[in-house]
């Protein structure tokens, strides 16, 4: 089973949405499980990932939300997807 | 008994999830998804056969709403299904290497075509053979031989 994991930059550059709203969709109406990603050799804050279906849910959800984007998030989940 | 309740919680999110992302899904994307379902449910019989059961099958195909691959897919504008017999056979092996119940029903399934032909090959030598064979210590190297011989003629039948 093939599955993808989507930080908040991804979600910003794939809906153009900015972050406090990601955000707010990512925590409301209760916070959606997530992994995190390992640090980097300086260290700093660990990104959170979230997977697709939960994230394409909640994106759904939005009245907002256009099918135009949902195309373009997922292209770039696809895009993430091929890189692994 | 933690795992049998790690198990149930996990099966619940799964079950969960399917339920969210069907009931929020375009119909139009649903119209897509429902073709993969039966092109991988094609697949499956093809190359598995009876050998998995279709309470199993039902389940991979039902999870296939949750695969990254099919949802860029079917909403992502890039089809990236297979397009060819070949690759929906790769695609089923896929899934099946991917679900632990369905690999353990298909290797039950081939234990058990593998006893029956053993018995078979078995009841085909006469006593004096079998005792014989036995004695020279050659008769499981036989046996297995010839349930090789007829898995091979069975495939490609």
């Amino acid at each position: 089973m093939n599955s993808v994991l989507l930080s908040v930059d991804d979600l910003r550059r794939g809906t153009g949405w900015g972050q406090y709203r990601i955000r707010s969709m990512l925590k409301l109406p209760y916070p959606l499980p997530f992994d995190q990603a390992p640090t980097g050799p300086h260290g700093g804050t660990k990104a959170r990932l979230y997977r697709l279906d939960d994230v394409l849910v909640r994106c759904r959800l939005k009245p907002s939300f256009t099918s135009k984007q949902e195309a373009a998030l997922l292209r770039l989940a696809q895009q993430k997807l091929n890189e692994t | 008994m933690t795992d049998i309740q790690t198990y149930i919680d996990a099966e619940n999110d799964r079950q969960g999830r399917i339920e969210r992302v069907s009931a929020t899904m375009p119909s139009s994307q649903a119209q897509r998804l429902a073709e993969i379902k039966q092109y991988a449910e094609v697949a499956l019989a093809r190359v598995y056969g009876g050998r998995i059961a279709p309470e199993l099958v039902q389940r991979m195909t039902d999870g296939l709403i949750l695969d990254a691959s099919v949802l860029c897919s079917i909403g992502g504008g890039v089809d990236e299904m297979p397009q060819s017999e070949d690759g929906w056979d790769a695609f089923a092996k896929g899934l099946v290497a991917s679900e632990p119940l369905a690999q353990r029903c298909v290797e039950f399934n081939d234990a058990k075509l593998k006893e029956a032909l053993r018995q078979d090959e078995l009841s085909n030598l006469s006593p004096q053979q079998r005792i014989s064979m036995a004695r020279n210590d050659s008769l499981d190297a036989y046996v297995e031989e010839k349930i090789q011989q007829r898995l091979e003629d069975r495939l490609d039948r």
